[in-house]
């Protein structure tokens, strides 16, 4: 919590970027690790965020220590990454999250996660059943756009029994790494407009496109804007306030006036970026939409609520947590 | 902020009123709710992703609404700074005003 306001954070990872994962029959493996690593560097400037090791496989108590202890949260979703084309074990593994969500309960919801190329449609199916049914997954992360085996995300061979295994064991909430490329891998399938099609046919489904899918902003705008059961995560962006408050308010501006506050959503994306209290600290206290901003391109004011929203509220609505009773039975962040 | 509430038969019949209007855009609006005395609308159709969305909300909607029902409106995606709201009402003002001829 920070400054009354309770914080659920949509997405932070147990990371798995340790040599023993890098995988040794692919060449850009280790330019996609720097990469990686090299997200942090935003953050170094942050007390309390520089030097730490990132290239290692992480521990559920490293991760909550940055998350909860240091980290002004209340409710975190850990979440699965299946980035296997670096890393054997995946960028952020099943079992680290699991393993994470089960250490802390009271604090962590787990986001299982599957690929229907890697592991083939049936086996992404079965898998899908056990982490929901036996695991509690909440959610489910999905990632498509692979340098090999890369998938669309309104395949209905593909994608589509992904989907419909998961509306059939209740979990209404599809999440998608888009944007944000690492290493060097095509750009095309992290654009989020594959998803219209799959957000038409299930109309029941909520899916989350994370990242803001930029540099695909304004199509992510675009689609926000007009499917209502599509979210915009601005997952690791809005940490960009300490580097570039104008242009996170160029962002959430836009998305203020075209998409809806209620469809605007925080994610760390602890513990690549390090803690995430610096960034909580810039966004409630300091960040606000420029009055220029505000005069030339029209775009609101951001408002206490609307950051109530963003940071905690939206999402527990979404997964239908009773945000403000979990608040209250955290232990208060170490000062 | 409390949770929203559904409409009542009135409001529903305003909507509907409204709606005969805005299918010259092509599109139209549905009711998410009536939240601390505002009702809120989403716009569909051709109307969701128009980026004059605040225009009609300010020239068309937000009006009727309030001299129907007595009540504000919110439309989600189309929610602009104070300053354009300014500006759009004195623009709107200036349009219902008599045409000046060339003399």
């Amino acid at each position: 919590m920070i400054d009354g306001i309770p914080v659920f954070d949509c997405v932070i990872h147990v990371y798995d970027m340790s040599d023993a994962s890098l995988r040794d029959d692919e060449p850009t493996a280790e330019h996609a690790r720097q990469h990686l690593v090299a997200l942090n560097a935003a953050s170094r400037m942050a007390p309390g965020n520089a030097g730490y090791e990132l290239a290692k496989r992480w521990s559920p108590d490293e991760v909550h220590e940055a998350v909860f202890v240091r980290g002004l949260t209340d409710l975190a979703m850990a979440q699965t990454v299946p980035i296997y084309d670096w890393f054997t074990d995946w960028f952020a593994p099943v079992q680290a999250q699991y393993q994470m969500a089960q250490a802390y309960p009271d604090q962590v919801l787990f986001c299982g996660g599957v690929d229907p190329i890697l592991q083939g449609v049936p086996e992404a199916v079965r898998q899908l059943e056990i982490q929901i049914t036996e695991m509690g997954a909440r959610s489910i992360k999905l990632y498509n756009g692979h340098i090999r085996g890369g998938w669309r995300c309104d395949d209905p061979a593909v994608a589509y029994p992904l989907y419909e295994k998961c509306q059939e064991l209740g979990v209404d909430v599809i999440q998608f790494h888009k944007g944000s490329p690492f290493g060097m891998q095509n750009l095309e399938e992290l654009s989020p407009l594959d998803l219209q099609k799959a957000a038409r046919d299930f109309p029941d489904l909520n899916f989350i496109i994370h990242h803001a899918a930029i540099p695909f902003f304004e199509e992510t705008v675009n689609i926000a804007g007009r499917f209502p059961n599509i979210y915009v995560a601005m997952s690791g962006i809005i940490n960009f306030c300490l580097v570039a408050p104008r242009l996170v308010g160029e962002w959430m501006g836009k998305l203020l006036q075209q998409v809806g506050v209620n469809k605007i959503l925080w994610g760390s994306e602890a513990a690549l970026q390090g803690s995430p209290r610096p960034f909580l600290e810039a966004f409630v206290r300091d960040f606000e939409i420029p009055e220029d901003l505000r005069v030339g391109y029209g775009y609101p004011q951001i408002t206490q609520t609307d950051k109530e929203l963003i940071l905690g509220g939206n999402f527990a609505r979404l997964m239908g947590v009773d945000l403000d009773a979990a608040a209250a039975a955290e232990p208060a962040a170490a000062a | 902020m409390s949770a929203a509430v559904a409409p009542s038969a009135g409001v529903e019949e305003a909507i509907a009123t409204l709606n005969l209007a805005l299918r010259t855009h092509g599109g139209s609006v549905e009711c998410l709710g009536v939240e601390d005395g505002t009702l809120r609308l989403r716009m569909t159709g051709l109307c969701a992703a128009c980026l004059f969305k605040p225009v009609t909300l300010e020239a068309t909607i937000r009006p009727y609404i309030r001299e129907r029902l007595a009540m504000d409106v919110t439309i989600e995606g189309a929610r602009i700074s104070e300053e354009a709201q300014a500006r759009l009402r004195r623009a709107l003002q200036s349009s219902y005003d008599p045409p000046v001829r060339p003399r």
